[in-house]
């Protein structure tokens, strides 16, 4: 049992190793939930709903583009 | 790391006056029969590190370590537990120590011992097999701290319910929007979701009626309108009749949105629903039956997924089906009232929005046409609103009085609704009374129509946008909370197995027997919190332990489980070594007894361990692994002599009653002497009884007495002895023929004793410390022992007193390694070794067969 990480930590690890490989959300969301993660505001519901929406708003533009 | 030196206690539980038990740093195996407040010293160790006594606080109602924890005869003064540890500071940790003035590592040690993770009890041996999935994840969570996960699952849930809720609104305005658009474009052809091709040839079609030409794109409205302004500039000054069109029109249609109000059907379809449902006399829970048939099929279960009882797929998936289809009409109109809320919401928007639109038509109306008021208009607003607020709460609150009440105000023949349609004919009266042409009317008709389709379209584009993007986010916050939870169950299986391989590795060296092993713990995956507990049994794979295993095999399931958990613990916080296990094994044969002491003596050797029990075999087994295991240093062997109420248990050693008597013998009064003597001569003989394994006849609660422990030890030393029974026979002599006096006396001074001079009360006295310093070694601080080999030698356990088998010179006491190498032929003579015991035991088994 690897004791570097909490097991908080290596949920989150895997977490986000899920993200990246989940196709059906948008690259543009995920960087905003991981910098939610850096800046601790994984547990605010706002400032997940609002990384979501600035995700796939960009998300949207950049797929015009 | 720092060890507990001793424990300090005083009015708690069974203990009243100041007791000590010392563990200088060491292990302590403490044996007592049942009663004698071994669990003291175990619970007031709780107490103090957790505040709680998990056998009292929350155990009952009523019970709690606050009100029970004292002793009951020690109500004035408050108990008192101190706990002093072997660092270089002898730091003592009390009830009433300010943590931060201890030193850190006493502070560390005292923050790891505060969550329970490393006390067994008998009765906590079972919980976590005999409990429920959900109850058994919650015994776990200690070992998961997931805290800020379960906060992070939490708000992603709470984000994807909004994203719901808010995608839910975008739908429903655009639906507002298209019922609006149909009505500015009625008469003309749109389809289910109009699109900007059928809105341009609706809006052609209307200007062509009026001979304006066409436009190609919605962009050239703006052209359309400036091309009907200068047609309707050829009537003069048309401000008046325009303003007074609109509002004509912002009534008429307000007037429409109100008859087109569908709450009569939302109240019938409540109303029926409600009927129905009052006529089941029980809840009906289609959720659950739904789920649950799922569960069943997808998972393959064949147990409860509630109760995880065993049960019949096919029969129970049939029953749920069954009670789903007799249950059809209800879920039928439940799905229409909902469709008929839908829709009464949808309705009453519009009305909202015609209403406003009105207000403002009528609020800009020339100043002689302010006579018609707008108090009317108010009050059906005022009323729609209620209206719309009674009905936004989910069906189940829906209060169908509460509905009525505006909308009977608003309803067909209402006075509100008639004096609207007499202010409507008033406008039409004023507006036929100015000098207006026809043609005008229509032209401004068609600019106002062509206005509003514009601004609605223009709305419409914009929700049906944002309906689309709050779609997204609902996808990608339901993916986000998928991942969260299965990135979590993943992780926590990852744990578990871990947690496994390690409950397993320990089971099979508690129970070393075929057709057994193969322990999982499993995230149960249709339920969030939940753990199974699997095992295998012979050719059966994956079955609950409960359904195959014996009560012993069960303790030791549960035992495997504790300690695994304990080691996992220990891997987090490597400087919190305690492990207390309270009389733990009850039902378990030697066997098991000994392959619990050798997994707790090697796989736990460097942990400290309090180990309690009542059973005096295991711990002669244990004292004797001890050396085995090569940890008798580590360990201190205590025996609590008897229990009272007012004295509390008795810890003192044979040794300190050996000085007693012999003060006593010098200055004593004859009862004390007797008294002394008598218990000195017990707890001697209680000794020999299971160092000698003497013959016996078995007695209730195995509470001997002095006459039928003498004969046995008497008659064992002088026939298989001879050498320990010349070396004391004077003293074993007296004692055996002064039988009346040692029987009188007994452990306790009483009315026979009377009648005992003090001459025969010394001599009696005197040989039992003679007794008793002929089979007590001082260095070891145990009694002498039968030698495993030779045949007939009796030696303490380090070889400080040995008392040679007849015609032999003393032999050393050796290891068991060298024992079974140098003397197999001897192994029949090897009592006191508890593996050499069995195996010989195997062997005799063998020949018998």
């Amino acid at each position: 049992m690897s004791e570097a990480l909490t097991v908080e930590e290596r949920i989150l690890d895997r977490l986000f190793r899920k993200l990246e490989s989940d196709e059906s959300i948008p690259r543009e969301v995920v960087r905003r939930i991981q910098v939610l993660r850096q800046s601790g505001r994984l547990k605010d519901p706002d400032a997940i709903l609002e990384a979501l929406s600035q995700g796939v708003k960009e998300h949207a533009q950049n797929s015009k583009t | 790391m720092p060890r507990i030196r001793r424990l300090d206690l005083r009015g708690f539980r069974g203990v009243r006056k100041d007791v000590a038990l010392l563990f200088d740093g060491k292990s302590l195996l403490l044996f007592g029969e049942n009663g004698t407040g071994k669990s003291s010293f175990v619970d007031a160790l709780e107490k103090l590190f957790t505040g709680r006594v998990s056998t009292l606080d929350g155990r009952a109602q009523g019970l709690s370590s606050d009100r029970h924890g004292p002793h009951i005869r020690s109500v004035d003064s408050p108990p008192r537990i101190a706990v002093t540890f072997d660092d270089s500071a002898s730091s003592t940790f009390t009830q009433d120590s300010a943590l931060p003035s201890l030193p850190t590592e006493i502070q560390n040690y005292v923050e790891s011992a505060r969550e329970n993770l490393y006390i067994l009890r008998r009765l906590q041996v079972l919980a976590f097999i005999d409990c429920q999935p959900r109850e058994r994840y919650d015994l776990l969570r200690p070992f998961l701290p997931l805290s800020g996960i379960e906060a992070m699952e939490d708000a992603l849930r709470a984000a994807r319910e909004r994203a719901e809720s808010e995608a839910q609104r975008s739908g429903q305005e655009v639906a507002r929007l298209v019922t609006d658009l149909r009505r500015e474009l009625r008469g003309q052809d749109l389809g289910q979701e109009p699109t900007q091709v059928e809105v341009i040839s609706a809006i052609n079609q209307i200007l062509k009626d009026v001979g304006q030409p066409r436009i190609d794109d919605l962009g050239d409205l703006e052209g359309a309108i400036g091309r009907l302004d200068a047609e309707l500039a050829r009537f003069g000054d048309l401000t008046r009749q325009l303003r007074l069109s609109n509002a004509e029109k912002a009534l008429g249609e307000l007037i429409e949105s109100i008859s087109s109000l569908t709450i009569g059907q939302l109240v019938t379809a409540v109303e029926a629903l409600g009927e129905r449902e009052a006529q089941e006399a029980r809840v009906f829970y289609e959720a659950v039956l739904q789920q649950g048939i799922r569960w069943i099929q997808e998972e393959g279960r064949e147990t409860c997924p509630l109760c995880e009882q065993p049960i019949d797929p096919s029969g129970v998936v049939a029953y749920a089906r069954g009670q789903l289809e007799a249950m059809q009409q209800v879920l039928d109109l439940r799905r229409r009232a909902q469709e008929a809320l839908d829709r009464a919401r949808q309705t009453l928007r519009s009305a909202q929005e015609a209403a406003a639109r009105a207000g403002r038509a009528i609020a800009s109306l020339a100043e002689e046409d302010q006579r018609l008021g707008d108090e009317n208009l108010r009050e059906v607003r005022s009323t729609i609103d209620n209206a719309h607020q009674a009905v936004s709460g989910d069906l189940r609150e829906l209060i169908v009085e509460r509905i009525l009440d505006p909308y009977d105000a608003i309803r067909e023949g209402s006075r509100a609704l008639r004096n609207l349609a007499i202010d409507l004919e008033r406008l039409r009266q004023i507006l036929a009374s100015l000098p207006s042409a026809e043609a005008a009317q229509r032209l401004l008709s068609v600019r106002q129509r062509i206005v509003q389709t514009q601004e609605i379209w223009a709305k419409l584009t914009t929700a049906r946008t944002d309906a689309k993007e709050t779609s997204i986010r609902v996808g990608v916050a339901t993916r986000l909370y998928e991942d969260a939870l299965t990135a979590r169950k993943e992780e926590v299986q990852g744990i578990f197995d871990e947690l496994s391989d390690d409950i397993d590795a320990i089971y099979k060296l508690l129970v070393d027997t075929e057709g057994h092993g193969g322990v999982r713990l499993e995230v149960r995956e249709a339920v969030q919190g939940s753990a199974n507990l699997w095992v295998n049994f012979y050719d059966k794979q994956r079955v609950d332990p409960r359904a195959y295993y014996s009560d012993a095999r069960l303790d030791m399931l549960g035992l495997s489980v504790f300690l695994a958990i304990r080691r996992w613990d220990r891997k987090q916080r490597p400087n919190f070594d305690l492990l207390l296990l309270d009389d733990i094994l009850t039902s378990v044969d030697n066997a098991h007894l000994v392959h619990v002491s050798e997994v707790l003596l090697s796989e736990f050797r460097d942990y400290q361990i309090l180990l309690t029990t009542h059973d005096r075999i295991w711990f002669e087994h244990f004292r004797d692994i001890q050396a085995r295991c090569r940890v008798a240093s580590n360990f201190i062997n205590k025996v609590i002599h008897k229990w009272t109420i007012e004295e509390g248990p008795d810890l003192r050693e044979p040794a300190e009653e050996r000085h007693s008597l012999e003060d006593l013998l010098q200055n004593g009064q004859i009862q004390d002497i007797a008294a002394m003597a008598g218990r000195l001569l017990e707890h001697v003989l209680q000794e020999m009884r299971y160092t000698f394994r003497l013959s016996i006849q078995a007695k209730r609660g195995e509470q001997y007495e002095i006459g039928e422990l003498w004969p046995a030890f008497y008659k064992e030393v002088r026939t298989n002895y001879p050498t320990l029974y010349q070396a004391g026979r004077q003293a074993l002599d007296l004692l055996e023929v002064q039988w009346p006096v040692r029987n009188w006396i007994g452990a306790h001074f009483n009315i026979w004793a009377r009648n005992v001079s003090r001459t025969v009360a010394v001599e009696f006295g005197r040989a039992v410390c003679d007794l008793f310093d002929l089979v007590y070694c001082e260095q070891c601080r145990q009694t002498v022992a039968p030698s495993a080999t030779p045949l007939g030698q009796v030696a303490c356990r380090r070889g400080h007193k040995i008392y040679p088998a007849p015609g032999k010179e003393p032999v050393q006491p050796r290891s068991r390694d060298e024992l079974v190498r140098e003397t197999d032929g001897d192994l029949r003579d090897a009592r006191l070794d508890t593996a050499l015991y069995f195996e010989w035991k195997r062997a005799e088994t063998g020949r018998e067969n």
